[in-house]
């Protein structure tokens, strides 16, 4: 009897590991091909998607060719005022015929045979001095990455994620555990059953059916393609639920310590901060968590509500490389990497603190 | 901690609402605000172009200032029907004047005629189709007609299965034993694209079936049914071509970035697209080998219809009903004219997104790269249907796009799908 129970036993964990292998495998293999595809070029990823990445990392015998400057290709300055004191060069390998892997060559620093070389002559990497080839395998290596960057404009984009998380978390938090106070312990039931009903209503309401009369709103009060409007859009959609978790924490916290922090003197608001706030950590690291990861990944609303590139988030950014007639597929990867790389470091970061929130969070509401 | 991490949510609380306002539109009385709407995105040509031009229009032009957005696809239409509803419209935008590019402006109220606003010294009016019932132009189009339904050939792998171009329906049949005994597709097609099967495949067989260049606007307008024998013959090639192993089944789950990389990585002998997929062609080798080419002779075609592609007007760029102050005029005019000068037409032509330019006495370049040749070539060879989404829209264009997904995986039938876009034709 005590054999086949462990035999059972046995065949059951066995069973969990291999599920729970299989599930560890299924979300961390998409993250760990969009790393290293994110450093291959797009003639690669077309050749063989699986393939570990080559062509950018090896790149010190690659060929180039000479152009002249021409309409689509976007100069530095100091080169658009003084071309002739350069050599422009494109690669033939990486994204050839594109204007996208070009590389403006100082004359001065190149041996005199090579400065010498007309337009649609070849040039190899090898052939540059030292700090030249250095600085071609640099930009190689990176080519994804500083053009998604560039191009993307992702870097206030960045900001702007970083800014609407934030922020509409914070005003979340802090408008939820006070409505959350307020209907659990104050001695307003059939208001407060009112202020839920209204609450629980509007976490019915999806994003998609009120889009179009949410702009028209926003429009009205010129708050269209500004932080605040769409700050107080994330606020306003995620209170809901911040409102029903916060709300079920407080009111398992006991009665008896707000009445003593009253005898004690506490007003409303002291008693809130001094005592609700404090005891409510857990569930406001769930809901931080929650609606933090929410808003880093909105896309929709902020698509609609941003029109001018200064109030635009990352998943835009990420979105504008791919279209269906997109041809640098690296630089898409690339922008998945930078929108992705900010959430995995706080996990890692903050692992056991989230962990113990969470479960923490989940076990009390 | 606690009070550092309080700290941090009130600097990023008055942060947010320091940046409250985004940019600023308002400057001095002789700065002039243009709000555009650009159609790309930051890794295809068009959206790479377009940030040049914004760039440098503005370092030509500093009393000017471009508030652009670039859009991309359904993101573009999707903005482009929130912002109309909102009242919020720029002033220049990427639009066109058929049902599917000009519905929601015109719906907005907001096309206007813009024959004022195109410099007739530099464009060529008789280029630019008239959209209007008093010979309006809604726009100025970025080129001249926008072939949709091309047949792109890889001819060196045709001819090493002992094939040549095939002149008729049965020629692409009789390749179909060498083509999978070698382990590759004969037509290739993006099938999971509903949009793919109207524009790019049965526009150009309602024309051959029917006989009438204009059968779909006559259709939309009542004169025919879209249950008329030549729809259902139509479609029904669409069943034949399955059966005879043309087009596989399985090209329904097939999207359009892995329908070119098939035909760039020579797993397909032919690819359905519109002209412009060219140059997305990856593989140098096939794309300079490539021929672009019209359907061949088709079972049940009608004479005078051999070599016919469909085409719809191209889109471009117009001034809205929002300009309406005379310096925003003048600055959307002005860069109207910038984005359609020559020298953006020629730059279009090499990348494979117009077939010819409007511009004026345009001179095309010899050096034009194969592919884009061979584009113009087609173009001035050829006889012009019409798309079939350039007139019908809304739940009838989705029933016949999901219609043709469903006769190719054998769901439906060709009879089924007509009488289905028939009676929400109708409705």
């Amino acid at each position: 009897m005590k054999t086949q129970e462990n035999h059972n036993f046995r065949v059951g964990t066995i069973l969990s590991y291999i599920l729970f292998l299989g599930w560890t495998l299924l979300t961390i293999l998409p993250l760990f091909w969009m790393a290293y595809s994110s450093f291959k070029s797009n003639e690669e990823l077309t050749r063989d998607i699986y393939a570990f990445p080559k062509d950018l990392f090896e790149n010190v015998d690659d060929e180039y060719v000479v152009i002249a400057p021409s309409l689509n290709l976007m100069m530095p300055k100091e080169v658009r005022s003084a071309t002739s004191e350069y050599l422009i060069i494109e690669s033939t390998s990486i994204a050839p015929n594109r204007l996208l892997m070009v590389h403006y060559l100082p004359k001065k620093d190149l041996d005199p045979h090579v400065a010498q070389r007309k337009t649609g002559d070849k040039i190899y990497v090898n052939e540059l001095p030292r700090r030249l080839q250095r600085q071609v395998n640099r930009t190689t290596i990176w080519f994804n990455y500083t053009s998604a960057f560039r191009r993307g404009a992702l870097g206030g984009k960045f900001l702007n994620s970083i800014l609407y998380a934030s922020v509409s978390t914070f005003l979340m938090v802090f408008f939820s555990l006070m409505i959350g106070y307020a209907v659990s312990k104050f001695p307003f039931k059939k208001l407060s059953a009112v202020v839920m009903g209204l609450i629980g209503v509007g976490y019915l309401i999806s994003t998609n059916s009120v889009i179009i009369p949410l702009f028209l709103m926003l429009s009205n009060l010129s708050l269209t393609d500004t932080h605040v409007g769409i700050i107080l859009v994330y606020t306003a959609f995620g209170i809901p639920m911040s409102v029903l978790l916060a709300s079920q924490f407080i009111r398992g916290l006991p009665d008896s310590l707000i009445e003593s922090a009253e005898i004690d003197g506490a007003g409303m608001f002291r008693a809130f901060r001094s005592i609700i706030i404090p005891m409510t950590v857990p569930v406001i690291i769930t809901i931080s968590i929650i609606n933090a990861l929410g808003i880093w990944n909105e896309f929709l609303l902020v698509l609609v509500l941003a029109s001018k590139e200064i109030t635009k988030s990352l998943p835009v950014g990420v979105y504008s490389f791919s279209s269906l007639t997109s041809t640098q597929l690296g630089w898409q990867l690339a922008a998945l990497v930078i929108a992705t790389l900010p959430t995995m470091l706080v996990y890692f970061s903050f692992n056991r603190r989230i962990t113990r929130g969470v479960v923490a969070g989940a076990v009390k509401g | 901690m606690k009070k550092a991490l309080a700290f941090l949510f009130v600097c990023l609380a008055l942060t947010g609402m320091a940046f409250a306002n985004g940019a600023d539109e308002k400057g001095d009385s002789e700065r002039i605000t243009l709000n555009v709407m650009g159609y790309g995105d930051n890794s295809n040509q068009e959206g790479i172009s377009w940030r040049r031009m914004v760039t440098t229009f503005q370092e030509e032009n500093p009393n000017i200032t471009i508030v652009d957005e670039l859009l991309y696809d359904q993101a573009y239409h999707q903005k482009v029907t929130a912002r109309l509803a909102a009242g919020d419209a720029p002033h220049l935008a990427y639009m066109g004047a058929d049902a599917r590019w000009g519905a929601p402006w015109k719906e907005a109220g907001m096309q206007i005629d813009n024959r004022p606003y195109i410099d007739t010294n530099l464009f060529d009016m008789n280029l630019i189709p008239e959209m209007g019932p008093n010979g309006e132009r809604y726009y100025l189009p970025i080129g001249t007609s926008n072939i949709t339904t091309v047949l792109f050939m890889n001819e060196p792998l045709v001819q090493s299965l002992g094939f040549a171009a095939p002149e008729t329906y049965a020629d692409l049949v009789a390749m179909v034993p060498a083509a999978k005994a070698a382990g590759l597709q004969v037509v290739s097609i993006d099938g999971a694209d509903g949009w793919a099967w109207g524009s790019c495949l049965l526009s150009a067989l309602i024309a051959r079936t029917s006989g009438d260049t204009q059968w779909v606007s006559k259709a939309v307008a009542g004169e025919n049914a879209f249950d008329d024998e030549a729809m259902v013959k139509a479609l029904g090639l669409i069943e034949t071509m399955v059966a005879d192993g043309v087009i596989d089944s399985k090209n329904v789950l097939v999207d359009y970035g892995s329908n070119i990389s098939a035909f760039s990585n020579e797993q397909a002998l032919f690819f359905v697209q519109g002209q412009w997929a060219a140059g997305g062609v990856e593989n140098t080798d096939v794309r300079n080998s490539m021929k672009l080419m019209a359907w061949p002779t088709l079972p049940g075609q009608k004479s005078g219809m051999e070599g016919s592609v469909a085409a719809a007007w191209s889109v471009g760029y117009g001034l809205t009903k929002r300009a309406e102050d005379d310096g925003v005029q003048e600055a959307a005019a002005k860069f109207l004219a910038y984005v359609n000068r020559v020298e953006e037409s020629t730059q279009r032509l090499r990348d494979g997104a117009i077939v010819a330019p409007v511009n004026k006495g345009y001179v095309v370049p010899d050096d034009l790269p194969v592919e884009v040749a061979q584009k113009v070539a087609l173009a001035q060879s050829s006889l012009n249907t019409e798309v079939i989404d350039a007139f019908l829209t809304g739940p009838p264009n989705d029933a016949l796009n999901a219609g043709m997904q469903k006769i190719a995986a054998g769901e439906a039938t060709a009879a089924e799908v007509a009488a289905e876009v028939e009676a929400l034709a109708r409705q």
